[in-house]
């Protein structure tokens, strides 16, 4: 496995992890490893210090800000970051509508949107899913009209990741009704503080607000928002998926909770010993232990794969199946773990006077959090079935 | 056997691998000859394709090649299945012969092995501890100036063919491997075929004496070369089942797209589908943690050095684990999505199915590899 032994990657990812050893700083360390509620100021603060090397936006090309960073490079990146305990590098600027504007942003685009996403300074959310249209997205109803030198845009998006914080969406509206489905969709960059649009909670199984719901009523958006040319956002928000990639693994999310979950179990005890000497619970850990090598090899596969020139096909709806499927069952482990003192559990955000019990491991309520929050994994980003039928297509058609 | 020859160009390999296809192309997917000359004029065959000696270093008549060599040829073997004895000769034989053997004990069996007129066998395994790589029924004691070995082995693959016998014992407080004669008096062989045609034999060691010359490697010496050989097997098993994974999945996905129910081809069944999507998925997580592995097993070096073999025995038990686990998932639902056609002998899916099982079986099934991956530290590597 050449990727595995290359001495330029082995050096890139001790250069990662010195700089995340130093520069994290322990307050946020410490609140994500104890899956505690972070502040908006919170990711921000972490997104600057990574911008001071160029960091946050690693993988784009460098006339823009980046670092030219190969996927490979950047797959390393996010797997020590994660593992180490540092906030989740939000994707909506960085990796999803920043890389949109690159390559089909106008020149004025490009001055205006990219330096408040280098920056942090501007908070973006997503505009995809509705009430009406969740895997099937094309179904999507939300109408951009132009009138004059502005669409009039009116609908409802659902499911808004931390539209709470946002400053601007990237959106997907209709503003064609001929043709395919596929070819009347627009990609518009809608101001969020601008009048008619309304962001309402949605609280979640664990207890925490990072959903919403979006209102855009009669809201004007400049023509001049429009990205690319109109009827082919259907293209864009393809390319802007296509992005992703093998960092759908989350390898080093699942690093990190197998960590915890080692460290979880030596300080559980049941029958005189360690949970880690109970034949059940430590096959149980091993098992996973072994999927996550599996899925890592399956990772590096890919992306050697892709550095050789192959053309990315459905391969990676492999690793969100898999990594997705991972990550439960580790916090589902977790979680068996905890249920011996009872499952205890304070959200600390929604549900106020609900104080964690002190017989519990300190960071309790953050994986039982980390476990609800995770049933959420194989529904988001096309659920677990929908890869599956865009694998079978791949596997059955040719 | 070393590894760090100049070893296989990219063009070696691609001509191995025609050589290997042909090979294939013309012996496999039938039953295996039952008759002795046949199987005699197929092994010098592929000794002539520089099978036998694939392992051998090139100054001693063998190929030169290397695990990853191994792994391509087991592959296309699984893929046709090939049930040829050829890991007892070629992989344990050889490796276990250049790493203990004296020079004199090298020069007189690796040419031979290479050329494809010595066949050999590794008998460690015994009844009674069943997979323990640490069998304590078999001992060696001194005898006038050589040795008698009493005990019983079990599950010897190849030993029916083989000319040369190694039989590991317990010695001087740690475990021998003498070579015994295929003829030794006081040794009995009881052959048997496994459910996949492979040939294999038990063996009763009744006060086999033997010379001086016969041990390979100094008294209680060869623990470590055992395992490392075992470990070098385990994934080449691995490698012949990732082969038959892929053929199950492809006669699968050409069953489905090709039989017609309810007026469509059963392909466009989502649920059959999502089921060829997860063999899918297990042959190609089967395949990259696998190449892991042999990595592991390349950095761990020879068998002498040790300081890597915690981590080579928990990459070669994840990925024998992982492969036990999608082999039993590929071939059972191979033979479910055939339906009836999937229960019968003639179609190649039964035949695979089988040897899936065996492989599934060989060198410690998974709650041997799970245990062994916990005992060795677990964990994940990078």
């Amino acid at each position: 496995m050449p990727l595995r032994n290359d001495p330029v990657l082995a050096t890139f990812r001790t250069q990662v992890r010195e700089f995340v050893q130093a520069q994290l700083p322990a307050d946020l360390r410490r609140k994500v490893l104890l899956g505690l509620d972070l502040g908006k100021d919170d990711y921000v603060r972490w997104q600057k210090i990574l911008q001071r090397q160029g960091w946050v936006v690693g993988h784009w090309p460098r006339h823009f800000g980046g670092c030219d960073w190969s996927p490979v490079q950047r797959y390393i990146f996010e797997d020590e970051t994660t593992r180490a305990g540092a906030p989740w590098l939000t994707p909506f600027g960085v990796n999803y509508v920043g890389p949109v504007l690159c390559h089909f942003g106008s020149a004025a685009q490009q001055r205006e949107h990219l330096p408040g996403i280098l920056s942090s300074d501007v908070w973006w959310c997503q505009g995809y899913s509705e009430p009406d249209a969740g895997s099937d997205l094309v179904a999507m109803s939300t109408r951009a009209e132009r009138v004059g030198d502005h669409y009039r845009v009116n609908g409802r998006k659902i499911w808004t990741t931390m539209a709470q914080w946002a400053d601007m969406m990237f959106c997907l509206a209709r503003t064609g009704r001929e043709g395919r489905p596929q070819e009347g969709v627009s990609f518009l960059l809608v101001d969020m503080h601008a009048p008619g649009v309304t962001v309402r909670p949605i609280v979640t199984l664990e207890h925490c607000h990072h959903l919403n719901e979006v209102l855009l009523e009669d809201v004007e958006v400049p023509a001049a928002n429009l990205v690319g040319e109109e009827g082919k956002g259907w293209t864009y928000a393809k390319f802007l998926l296509s992005n992703e990639r093998v960092l759908v693994a989350e390898m080093g999310r699942i690093r990190r909770m197998l960590t915890q979950a080692r460290q979880l179990a030596g300080q559980i005890r049941e029958g005189g010993v360690g949970l880690l000497e109970v034949p059940g619970f430590a096959d149980a850990l091993a098992r996973c232990e072994i999927d996550a090598r599996a899925l890592d090899a399956l990772c590096l596969a890919q992306l050697g794969a892709q550095q050789a020139g192959a053309e990315p096909g459905a391969e990676a709806s492999m690793l969100k199946i898999r990594g997705s499927e991972l990550q439960q069952a580790i916090s589902r482990l977790t979680v068996d773990a905890l249920a011996r003192r009872g499952l205890p559990y304070s959200s600390g955000t929604v549900l106020a006077g609900d104080g964690e019990a002190a017989a519990v491991p300190e960071g309790s309520s953050g994986m039982l959090r980390e476990y609800l929050f995770l049933r959420a994994a194989t529904i988001y980003g096309g659920s677990n079935e929908i890869q599956r039928n865009i694998l079978a297509k791949a596997v059955l058609d040719p | 056997m070393t590894t760090s020859d100049p070893g296989f160009s990219a063009e070696d390999r691609a001509l191995l691998r025609d050589a290997v296809a042909r090979f294939v192309a013309r012996h496999g997917n039938r039953p295996r000859g039952r008759n002795a000359a046949d199987d005699q004029a197929l092994w010098r065959e592929m000794a002539e394709l520089g099978l036998a000696g694939l392992l051998v270093d090139a100054d001693a008549g063998g190929t030169g090649g290397s695990d990853e060599e191994l792994a391509l040829v087991m592959e296309l073997f699984g893929h046709g299945l090939i049930a040829e004895p050829f890991l007892g000769t070629t992989l344990l034989g050889a490796s276990l012969i250049a790493a203990l053997g004296d020079a004199g004990q090298r020069a007189r069996w690796l040419p031979a092995l290479a050329a494809g007129e010595l066949r050999t066998a590794l008998a460690h395994f015994e009844a009674a501890s069943g997979q323990s790589r640490d069998p304590a029924g078999t001992r060696a004691s001194a005898d006038g100036d050589g040795v008698v070995l009493h005990g019983d082995k079990s599950v010897v693959f190849d030993a029916p063919v083989a000319g040369l016998l190694l039989v590991s014992a317990c010695e001087a407080g740690g475990r021998s491997l003498f070579a015994v004669p295929a003829q030794a008096a006081g040794l009995t062989l009881r052959p048997w075929a496994a459910v996949d045609g492979r040939s294999a034999a038990d063996l009763v060691l009744d006060g086999v004496h033997l010379p001086g010359p016969s041990r390979l490697g100094p008294p209680g010496g060869a623990a470590q070369a055992i395992e490392h050989a075992l470990d070098r097997a385990t994934l080449a098993v691995c490698s012949d089942a990732l082969g038959s994974m892929q053929a199950l999945l492809a006669q699968t996905r050409e069953h489905l797209r090709t039989r017609r129910q309810f007026g469509q081809p059963l392909a466009r069944q989502q649920v059959l589908q999502h089921r060829v999507v997860d063999m899918h998925i297990a042959v190609e997580e089967s395949r990259a943690l696998l190449a892991a592995a042999r990595a592991s097993l390349a950095t761990a070096g020879p068998a002498g050095d040790e300081s890597h073999a915690p981590e080579r025995q928990a990459a070669v038990s994840a990925a024998k684990y992982k492969l036990g686990q999608g082999a039993r998932f590929v071939g059972e639902q191979a033979v479910q999505l055939h339906g009836a056609m999937g229960m019968t002998d003639e179609l190649a899916v039964s035949h695979h199915f089988k040897r899936l099982l065996m492989a599934e079986a060989m060198y410690g099934d998974a709650d041997f590899q799970l245990a062994r991956f916990r005992a060795a530290g677990g964990g994940v590597p990078g």
